[in-house]
């Protein structure tokens, strides 16, 4: 037994999480047609979520955080969500997550219906689908940026050495220039070198969907540019889908969508490279 | 199973930059398992020993004593068909020697003593009989004394001494009899001669009247028999029930039974320890997982499991576990090796150092148990953590724990596992089931009121005003507010101070219970046939000075047990030493108004000071399945050839008979006119014992007084090892909870130096911070020892009387004592705990706060 109970992992997951390529990442090599959701041959949407309201009590009275969400974000697309504070862009994230469960509607992620998974199942869909990039960096701070990221890899693949997950974590980091900072701890490293660890550990199992909150939040503009291009770099290199949250209007501009959210209402969703 | 290795690996990576705050949870489970470590292969050697070596220390496999007199030819023909056997006769006799004094524990041994083991004497040759060595040479028969009666007496090996007016030469220098363990504790120094020797004593006559004389047998069985058989056989073949027939388990009794009780005692304490280390493991890995909230959130964003949330954590608690139990077994197993021939020579059995296996193993079960089981709750809470908090905000802790869904989850099954385990090794090492599941339902109890006190006393404090004392109002605020420590330093105070009432009274009361009544009690020196004007003028002496602590002179007359329950005493057979030498014909009797320090009731009641009624007599316990007699029978005296009837009113415990106490004592109006001599028993203030017998020599000079202090003092030696250990696991038990309080003062701390150093910067004084940082760990204190306290009483009470069936007596003062101690400590190490938010500059402070 190679995996944890209760989150037995598919039979092909060993090749996903080694990189091997799952069909969208194959499609996606390459191109910005091959991105746009609605260019070339039609593909399933990585996220379809529909008809989603996620209410929450508070003191007796219903506090409608989402209203009637309807998205499609197709497989190596990046779609980045704007919108004041408070107007709902973390949570629903969090739903995309499987962090948390809408009220109502449909939150389809790489397939699976979230609102039905158990506990343990969302767990394994996290391991096999997604990647979070957060704002906070949210290292381990007790291991180095090398063990950091092939901690990621040993969760996803259970299979993997020890060995094995450090080799792929040292090229991974190598991949967003801290090859000569894998031994580092993060107290060690720039907040631009922490988030750039945080990226390699959001991509090391190559992902289908990568979610990003604020990527660039606690980093002066000029470091946060690098780490945007990283982000997005490896993200077309993988065909990974990306939804980003952001109050940067110029690093939402670089997105190939741009999604609006007000006061729980997801309303405009344009798409900016024609 | 990769990933299981692959989750330990990143756990102890993940504990490395932590370690060192761990300290606190080593340091208590390391001291708890020491207890229980050291404490069980102490007592392990012991059990071991009694049984391997009881037929040494019994000096046979069986012991037959009367008191009245010696066996028959017959008897003998008929005890020698069984085995081979000696004989040895114990009596009291004064000794002379260059005009000094000496009071004689008289040892006179037969042919073929001892029949196992060997008189330990330097001048004792290896290949000689005692017998031999001690018969008649040159005209004089031989004595092995005791060096401290050769001090008394002024004498040395190859002197001449006088023992019972009969002149012995002092062959040797005694250091133990082979059967010292089941001779008791009897009053003066033992001199050993041989049974020609006692023959030709001149003077039989006890220096103190009452102790009697006392015809030993050991047996050593032939093959085929063993003592467990044997006993009846002889007891059936003799028909005599005077005879007292004890095998080696019998004789060691009391001996063993206290050992029993006191290993029992620490072992509890030791588990006691433990748990309220197991408090130290909670406090300590909530506070770090709570901490860790973040980490773990981070892991469950990547789609770590609960499993390997749980295994992450519980690598480094197991880790941690493997330290402290380590390290507690090293310390406990090195300290039973130093301690074991120290407790041999208190107990007079041979322990050699060496370890036994089986109670190392089981102090490290219970060790990693208690980490197991009170790491348990926290690891489960740390699965609850959900990645969320990663996105709102950071270090949010697990949500509290739902009791109810818990009990009803299979998740629970670990942790009754965990408990069965730790109470059945529990029960292993106590050889006690129902000592244990007290144990463990007042521990529950215990708790569960500390609980519902705390919780009494946060819903007062919310509905009470608030106080117009500005220190006090705002101390209940940080007692009352959200994230405050109230309950862990309640609970952690609270159950050091119960533990700390438990050990001091089973303490006590243990030590009472060894030598039967409060054997420090007893008198330094003691005199017979004391004239009226000679007790004047003693009790002038006491108070005039300070030297001589107490002074009673009791009256000493003899008399005759004739008639019992209305039969004639001749028709009925005694059974053990005290009822055969109270019918073995004019014995000494007294009478009392008051109740001697040195005796307790047993049965029945002691007469009022006052009392006018009919004749009343007390009797030694001993005489109650001895003569078959029970409160309100009567007996019949005959005194000066007159007949006294007097009914049966209680039955008493004592250790010291003649002079100090009798085997039967009348009530006051019954005796007072007959005549009387009289005997005096003086208490010297500790240290003053030699000036107070120079001084009563000069004043006294037609007294003879008789010193005890010297068996007394070799006694108390003893005792005082075995305080000593007492005193010594009670306070590394006490010690572990000082450790636990610690740890639960540091709970919070970072948020209390917050607080302490805003308000400063507010504008309040640092003295006013202080104080109210004082005044609320004061209350905290207060409050704990107000529940702890009646607690530990309760406590201390089930285990003495109930479970180990001792008597029970508390010390109120030093109880006092102990909670202002706890009161004054805890308020001190509190206030300390916000003095770096009140440092010179508060601004350095707030800047590490902002950077947490």
């Amino acid at each position: 037994m190679n995996d944890e109970p209760g989150t037995e992992a598919p039979k092909d997951q060993s090749a996903q999480s080694l990189g091997l390529a799952h069909p969208a990442s194959q499609k996606s090599e390459g191109g910005k047609n091959a991105r746009s959701g609605a260019a070339g041959a039609p593909q399933a949407p990585i996220i379809a979520v529909s008809g989603v309201n996620y209410t929450l009590d508070i003191a007796g009275r219903p506090l409608h955080i989402l209203r009637n969400i309807e998205l499609a974000v197709a497989p190596a697309e990046v779609a980045a969500i704007v919108g004041p504070s408070g107007s709902g862009k973390t949570s629903l994230l969090m739903l995309l997550a499987g962090l948390e469960r809408a009220t109502s509607g449909k939150v389809m992620v790489g397939g699976a219906d979230l609102t039905r998974l158990s506990e343990d199942d969302l767990a394994m869909f996290r391991r096999k689908t997604l990647g979070i990039v957060f704002q906070s960096f949210h290292l381990i701070p007790s291991l180095t940026a090398l063990d950091n990221v092939a901690l990621a890899l040993e969760i996803a693949s259970p299979g993997l050495t020890v060995g094995e997950a450090r080799k792929a974590a040292a090229e991974e980091l190598a991949a967003v220039g801290l090859g000569d900072r894998l031994h580092h701890r993060p107290a060690a490293l720039s907040g631009g070198e922490q988030q750039r660890v945080g990226l390699a550990r959001a991509m090391i199992a190559k992902p289908r969907l990568l979610l990003a909150d604020e990527p660039t939040g606690n980093l002066d503009q000029k470091t946060g540019a690098v780490v945007v291009e990283l982000m997005f770099n490896l993200a077309r290199r993988q065909g990974t889908a990306v939804v980003l949250i952001t109050h940067d209007p110029a690093l939402a501009a670089k997105a190939d969508r741009v999604l609006t959210m007000t006061q729980g209402d997801l309303v405009e969703a344009t798409p900016v490279h024609a | 199973m990769r990933w299981v290795w692959a989750s330990i690996r990143i756990g102890l990576l993940d504990m490395r930059g932590d370690f060192r705050r761990f300290w606190l949870l080593i340091a208590c489970l390391a001291v708890g398992t020491a207890l229980i470590a050291g404490v069980s292969s102490v007592g392990a050697s012991i059990k071991q020993a009694v049984e391997r070596d009881a037929a040494v220390l019994m000096g046979g496999d069986l012991e037959l004593t009367r008191a009245d007199r010696p066996a028959t030819a017959s008897e003998l023909a008929l005890l020698s068909s069984f085995g081979r056997l000696s004989n040895v006769v114990d009596t009291n006799v004064g000794a002379k020697a260059n005009g000094r004094d000496a009071f004689v524990d008289l040892v006179s041994v037969g042919e073929t003593y001892p029949l196992l083991g060997r008189i330990d004497s330097p001048d004792l040759p290896a290949d000689a009989q005692p017998y031999g060595f001690l018969s008649l040479r040159d005209g004089r028969f031989g004595t092995i004394v005791d060096p401290l009666m050769l001090d008394q007496l002024g004498a040395k090996v190859g002197d001449t001494i006088e023992i019972g007016g009969t002149p012995f030469e002092v062959r040797g220098a005694l250091r133990g009899l082979p059967d010292a363990a089941v001779r008791g504790f009897r009053l003066g120094l033992v001199a050993v001669i041989n049974t020609e020797g006692l023959a030709n004593i001149a003077d039989m006559t006890s220096p103190l009247p009452g102790l009697g004389t006392w015809f030993r047998y050991k047996l050593l069985l032939n093959p085929g028999l063993n003592a467990e058989t044997g006993k009846p056989a002889i007891e059936q073949a003799l028909g005599d029930a005077t005879w007292t027939v004890r095998s080696a388990r019998d004789g060691l009794g009391p001996m063993v039974r206290y050992y029993d009780l006191f290993m029992r005692f620490l072992v509890i304490v030791g588990l006691a320890s433990l748990l309220i280390g197991g408090v130290s493991v909670w406090t300590g890995i909530s506070a770090y997982v709570s901490e860790r909230a973040n980490v773990i959130a981070v892991l469950r964003s990547m789609g770590a499991g609960r499993a390997r949330i749980f295994i992450h954590f519980f690598s480094q608690v197991a880790t941690l576990a493997a330290i402290g139990v380590g390290i507690g077994l090293i310390v406990g197993a090195s300290t039973a090796l130093i301690v074991l021939p120290i407790v041999g020579d208190a107990v007079g059995v041979n322990l050699p150092p060496s370890l036994h296996l089986q109670p190392l193993l089981v102090a490290a079960g219970v060790g990693l148990l208690t980490a197991f089981a009170f790491s348990y709750l926290p690891l489960q809470q740390a699965q609850t953590i959900s990645p969320v908090t990663l996105f709102r905000s950071k270090g949010l802790a697990a949500p509290p724990i739902d009791w109810r869904a818990l009990v009803l989850s299979p998740r629970i099954i670990p942790l009754v596992l965990a408990a069965a385990g730790f109470l059945w090794l529990a029960v292993i090492m106590t050889d006690d089931a129902i000592l244990v599941a007290a144990f463990a339902l007042v521990s529950t109890l215990s708790v569960v009121l500390f609980r519902i006190a705390l919780a009494l006393a946060g819903t007062a404090i919310e509905r009470s005003p608030e106080p117009s004392n500005r220190t006090l109002r705002y101390a209940l605020r940080d007692i009352a507010g959200s994230g405050s420590n109230a309950p862990s330093v309640v609970i952690s105070v609270g159950l050091a101070l119960a533990m700390l009432v438990v050990v001091l009274a089973l303490e006590v009361n243990l030590r009472q219970e060894y030598l039967g009544a409060s054997v420090f009690d007893a008198p330094t020196l003691v005199a017979s046939d004391l004239f009226r004007d000679e007790v004047e003028a003693l009790q002038k002496l006491k108070d005039a000075g300070a030297d001589i602590t107490a002074f009673t002179a009791t009256p000493m007359l003899r008399g005759a047990l004739t008639s019992i329950k209305g039969k004639p005493s001749t028709q009925y057979t005694p059974h053990g030493p005290e009822a055969s030498f109270l019918l073995s014909g004019e014995v000494p009797l007294t009478y009392r108004t008051e109740l001697p320090s040195t005796s307790r009731v047993v049965a029945g009641a002691w007469w009022p000071a006052d009392y006018q009624g009919p004749p009343l007599v007390s009797l030694h316990q001993n005489l109650r399945s001895g003569l078959g007699v029970e409160i309100g029978d009567e007996l019949t005296f005959t005194i000066f050839g007159e007949e006294i009837t007097a009914k049966v009113s209680s039955f008493r415990d004592y250790s010291w008979q003649g002079g100090i106490d009798f085997l039967a004592t009348f009530s006051p109006g019954v005796l007072e006119a007959y005549p009387a001599t009289l005997l005096g028993a003086v208490t010297a203030a500790t240290g003053r014992e030699d000036a107070v017998e120079r001084q009563l020599a000069k004043a006294f000079p037609d007294v003879r007084f008789i010193a005890i202090g010297e068996t007394l003092e070799k006694i108390t030696a003893a005792l005082s090892q075995l305080s000593l250990a007492a005193t010594l696991v009670g306070g590394l038990a006490v010690g572990n909870g000082l450790l636990v309080l610690l740890g639960s003062l540091a709970t919070g701390r970072r948020q209390r130096q917050a607080d302490a150093v805003i308000t400063k910067v507010l504008g309040a004084r640092q003295s006013e911070v202080l104080l109210v940082s004082g005044v609320h760990f004061v209350l905290l204190a207060a409050f704990a020892a107000l529940i702890a306290t009646p607690v530990g009483i309760a406590l201390a009470w089930i285990l003495t009387k109930v479970l180990l069936e001792v008597d029970f007596t508390l010390n109120s003062g030093t109880l006092l004592l102990i909670d202002l101690g706890a009161i004054v400590i805890t308020g001190v190490l509190g206030a300390t705990t916000i003095l770096k938010g009140l440092a010179p500059r508060p601004a350095l402070f707030l800047r590490e706060l902002g950077a947490d």
